[in-house]
């Protein structure tokens, strides 16, 4: 489409709408300044020396920015180790949560049987319990399984997301009845519904729960901390966490994995905005 | 760019999205590559968390000789503060993967010790200390956090003595205006007669002071001899005394005579605000002189260090803030090795040294302080010889008396300190005295309560630590 051009007034000025529009403009790039501010300074920090680090709010002048905070992320703790734990623990989390999660979502929104709505009930009520209060019996459990200390125990507590059950149940409503039994006319299984007719019926929710998903895992940091105790476990937030001393901060060392933590997380969004924005938005302007 | 958008667009051709494919892919990846390189397991014979990256630095690198002695292998393990609390909490009530031997903060300790006193999670080193002679290498006050109900819970690391921290290149010319030296300003009054007549003029504040939690209320409230429990485990901290000194303090960081500002106490404006000259002191315990020292290594040579003033002439100079404890859990199998090892890192005199030389830490075991690195002179604080210094008031800090609600009671004076210089601001000092009053019984009063809920709990019956008798 194309755009109009600003509206000039016979003095010269700008017309009301034009006023509206730079005003609209001025505010979004206002706010996106004020959001951005934070980002800026991490950036800015992770290329500053302890001794510019008080002295410069956001970037030092250009002969003094330095590139060794990220060198002694890597030469002092073992940073690429760190990820590599993350990026394991993240997807393998983030993959079983999806399928857990519409399996889930599909058995209640595909089939009716008893204790249906009490079972989505006690799901939802489930997510009111403060994770605080499971920490000491999960705790408990974990050694008894033998999964204290180990990926595992991060993995296999998380498998089942009740929000995801939740969103792809509803997300799941909106699939025709008649699709379902058109799919087992044509003779496929139930789970070949489920995979060939219902998935890719909620793919943008697919997309908006597993970015969801990722992010809730990539900064988990509460259960990691409790459960991981060897060094070579450890997930990004808790590693980049014993940066932070008791007597003495590394500053530099931790902007600069902090920077270098939030860069997967913004690569999956950009590659998944498109399902992101439309899984949101999906059902809000329905009539 | 182009290489991005294609593989976007390859994704999104997919029939269910890029999502699952991706993170599937990376899963698999990943999972390959820790599959290639495993983590190495610890069967260690002992296993001692620290929450310090300093200590645990320095431990590591001892680790080995206490190994080859005792022909044993021992993990030292680096927790964060706040997950060794969490995950201690949870290892005690789970009875599940406790370690042998941990370091706890002193803020935190005390929540250990609730419960049941043959039920607390660490053993009572009283027997061991007495044997090995350490009872009376540590400074006696020092014990007393660490201490509940008569028994010796946790080895103190440090002694944290406090001074004041200051920017001697700003301070001096002020003095020699005045006519006075450093010496001269040996008791408070005297040292706030100076800040109101001759600092604040310059625009600049005398001190920097936390006025919104009570972090920075409690040295002073030690320094004057109040406590927030007494030897029997009862709630004092609503006594004359500590009104009086809360009274005295609010003055210096609220009104118009103020001599303090808030710049927070950690973080950048802390130290921008001392690097600017905003403010000219801060008070030291030991710990945060190496704090200052890296986060400005550009006051180099500026700065210098003073006792604290005292309340009265012949009065205490120094007081105590933090601290750190290494119990030995119940749960380990041979308390005597882990005595052993303690005594290893705590009372291995090159080790202290190796770790004051980083973190200016007066450790407990006195013996340590006459060491080369104790009585060496300091270039960033003019030459002065830091261990000396912070050693000659190893012996006057006061008692903090160590209790399992300590903590709470910590908090609830922080929020009277908070909303005292609020009223003050607001209202000046009229009525202040029965605000406070008023404040520090009700918070007192809620300390109480939650304490009845403890099992065992009798007024009076809980002796945790009395001055004299370790």
């Amino acid at each position: 489409m194309k755009k109009k051009p600003f509206m000039k007034t016979p003095s010269g000025g700008l017309d009301r709408e034009a006023w509206t529009t730079v005003m609209i403009w001025l505010t979004l790039v206002s706010v996106a300044m004020i959001f951005l501010a934070p980002i800026v300074y991490l950036v800015a920090a992770s290329v500053k020396t302890m001794e510019d680090f008080h002295r410069y709010s956001f970037f030092p002048p250009p002969d003094r920015m330095t590139l060794s905070n990220f060198a002694s992320l890597f030469s002092q703790v073992n940073f690429s180790r760190f990820l590599l734990n993350s990026l394991f623990v993240t997807c393998t989390t983030v993959t079983l949560q999806l399928l857990m999660a519409s399996l889930g979502g599909y058995a209640l929104a595909c089939y009716r049987f008893r204790g249906q709505q009490g079972l989505m009930l006690m799901l939802l009520v489930s997510m009111m319990i403060p994770a605080p209060v499971m920490l000491a019996p999960l705790y408990e459990l974990l050694f008894h399984m033998r999964l204290i200390d180990t990926h595992a125990g991060l993995i296999i507590p998380g498998l089942v997301n009740v929000l995801g059950v939740f969103l792809f149940r509803q997300a799941m409503l909106n699939i025709p009845a008649d699709l379902v039994h058109a799919g087992r006319v044509d003779g496929a299984g139930e789970f070949g519904i489920y995979w060939h007719v219902a998935l890719p019926v909620v793919r943008p929710t697919i997309g908006a729960f597993t970015l969801i998903a990722f992010m809730g895992t990539w900064n988990s940091f509460l259960w990691p901390q409790v459960v991981l105790q060897s060094n070579e476990l450890f997930t990004l937030p808790i590693a980049l966490n014993q940066l932070v001393g008791l007597y003495n901060d590394d500053y530099g060392a931790l902007m600069a994995g902090t920077l270098l933590a939030v860069l997967p997380v913004v690569l999956l969004f950009f590659l998944l905005q498109k399902e992101f924005i439309s899984g949101l938005t999906e059902g809000a302007v329905k009539g | 760019m182009k290489l991005f958008q294609s593989l976007r667009e390859r994704l999104s051709d997919l029939p269910m999205g890029p999502a699952p494919l991706l993170v599937f892919g990376v899963a698999v990846v990943s999972a390959g590559l820790l599959f290639l390189a495993p983590a190495q397991r610890s069967g260690a014979n002992l296993v001692f968390w620290t929450f310090s990256p300093d200590h645990h630095n320095a431990y590591l690198r001892v680790v080995p000789a206490f190994e080859e002695a005792h022909g044993v292998s021992a993990d030292v393990l680096l927790v964060h503060g706040t997950a060794i609390n969490q995950r201690l909490s949870s290892a005690f009530w789970a009875r599940a993967n406790v370690p042998d031997m941990v370091e706890v903060e002193n803020t935190q300790s005390g929540q250990f010790f609730r419960g049941p006193i043959d039920q607390v999670g660490f053993r009572d080193l009283r027997p061991w200390l007495e044997a090995s002679g350490m009872l009376d290498r540590i400074p006696e006050n020092r014990l007393a956090p660490y201490t509940h109900q008569g028994r010796i819970f946790g080895i103190p690391h440090d002694v944290h003595p406090m001074m004041l921290a200051y920017r001697a290149d700003l301070l001096d010319p002020l003095l020699e205006q005045a006519g006075l030296t450093i010496d001269d300003l040996d008791t408070w009054d005297a040292y706030i007669a100076f800040a109101r007549d001759h600092v604040r003029p310059t625009g600049r504040y005398m001190l920097q002071l936390e006025d919104a939690a009570g972090y920075n209320f409690e040295p002073f409230l030690y320094q004057a001899g109040g406590d927030f429990f007494n030897a029997d485990g009862e709630v004092i901290f609503d006594s004359d005394l500590v009104v009086e000194t809360l009274m005295w303090w609010l003055p210096l960081v609220a009104g118009e005579d103020a001599i303090a500002v808030n710049f927070g106490s950690w973080g950048a404006p802390f130290f921008r605000g001392l690097e600017e000259g905003d403010y000219i002191m801060v008070v030291a315990p030991d710990w945060r002189t190496a704090g200052i020292e890296r986060n400005l290594p550009q006051l180099s040579g500026k700065m210098r260090l003073m006792p604290l003033p005292a309340f009265g002439p012949g009065g205490r100079r120094t007081s105590t803030w933090g601290g750190t404890m290494l119990g030995i859990t119940t749960a380990t199998p041979d308390p005597d090795l882990a005595f052993a090892f303690a005594m290893h890192l705590y009372a291995d005199l090159d080790i202290l040294e190796e770790k004051f030389q980083t973190t200016n830490i007066l450790p407990a075991d006195r013996t340590a302080w006459s060491r080369p690195a104790f009585q060496a002179e300091r270039p960033y604080w003019q030459g002065q010889r830091l261990g000396a210094e912070f050693a000659a008031l190893a012996d006057d800090i006061p008692v903090q008396t160590g209790h399992p609600f300590l903590q709470l009671a910590k908090d609830q004076v922080g929020n009277v300190v908070a909303a005292s210089v609020s009223r003050w601001r607001r209202q000046g000092p009229e009525g202040m005295e029965d605000f406070v009053r008023e404040r520090l019984h009700q918070a007192a009063d809620y300390v109480r309560l939650q304490l009845r809920r403890m099992p065992d709990w009798e007024a009076g019956a809980l002796p945790a630590f009395e001055e004299g008798q370790p």
